[in-house]
């Protein structure tokens, strides 16, 4: 694994002004995306393989979860707790233009991604059930299981939005430093 | 031991059910209400039933263990049972 700054400071590198996330956040991040389309689009719901897919993303999202305690402050969750009030100020400031950095999560941001989180384990909590023998072929689980993966979806949509929103707004380009270099850092960035 | 009447009434419940597991061929029904009710008589906790390209599919459990039972209304006769692991 590369340096974390095991300083501690920011747990991230620069890529000209935008800090890649570490490498745990970018690789949780990217594999519970593609393991969501995979179940959501590829994937029969009723092969095992479905469930296999959620047992992944079950532990993925539990890595992401000790991350969050004990990983480097950007991704710790005390750098972006979930906070209304914070949220709304925030609006308040990026309508007003006057949008400060923030070097976690901005806190919209922050609501966003354990809004995701809680779903996505509640979709795994709901699938687990349907395995067991006590909610085996109960309709309402099936039924949550499905009202949450659409909820999913339109999260999911929602913070794409967000992403691109705020890249424009700021000038940064936030998918670039969820994606990270990966190549060696050269002059031209990127 | 407020247990051991109860254990002894599910056991003699339970007993005559043992043999009856249906398979494949059998003739359990045409309609959904007979089909679910033929399964209980054989000690299955009906949990679901739809219609599936055509046949009549059941979720059912029977003692711990998880079925999708699936039956041909045209005949009554169950053309598959498939146990889930
Ligand atoms: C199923 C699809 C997706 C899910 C479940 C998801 C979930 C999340 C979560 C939980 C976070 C917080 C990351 C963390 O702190 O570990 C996050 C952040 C982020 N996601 Fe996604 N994501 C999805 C798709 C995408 C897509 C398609 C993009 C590309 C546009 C994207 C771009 C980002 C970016 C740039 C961040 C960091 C935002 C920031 O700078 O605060 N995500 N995502």
């Amino acid at each position: 694994m590369e340096r974390l700054g095991s300083g501690g400071r920011e747990g991230a590198r620069r890529i000209g002004e935008v800090l890649t996330w570490d490498p745990l956040v970018r690789l949780t991040h990217w594999s519970v995306a593609l393991l969501v389309l995979l179940n959501g689009a590829v994937l029969e719901d009723e092969g095992q393989p479905h469930v296999w897919v959620g047992y992944a993303v079950l532990g993925l999202v539990a890595a992401r979860f000790l991350w969050g305690l004990v990983g480097p402050a950007r991704a710790r969750f005390t750098s972006f707790p979930p906070s209304l009030s914070a949220a709304r100020l925030h609006v308040d400031e990026v309508m007003h233009g006057r949008e400060r950095r923030h070097e976690s999560h901005n806190p919209l941001g922050a609501l966003m991604a354990y809004n995701l989180w809680a779903t996505l384990l509640a979709i795994c909590a709901t699938g687990l059930m349907m395995e067991s023998v006590a909610f085996f072929g109960v309709e309402w689980v099936e039924e949550a299981h499905e009202a949450l993966f659409a909820w999913l979806m339109i999260s999911v949509g929602l913070h794409v939005s967000g992403v691109i929103l705020e890249s424009f707004l700021s000038g940064r380009n936030l998918v670039r430093a969820m994606v990270g270099s990966f190549h060696k850092r050269s002059g031209g960035g990127a | 031991m407020k247990l051991a009447p109860f254990a002894l009434a599910l056991a003699f419940a339970a007993s005559p059910v043992i043999a009856q597991e249906v398979a494949q061929g059998d003739k359990i029904g045409t309609e959904i209400g007979a089909i679910a009710s033929a399964l209980s008589e054989r000690g299955y906790e009906v949990r679901k039933t739809e219609r599936e390209d055509g046949k009549v599919e059941v979720y059912a459990v029977r003692e711990g263990r998880r079925f999708e039972i699936y039956v041909d209304p045209e005949t009554g006769a169950v053309t598959r049972v498939k146990e889930k692991h």
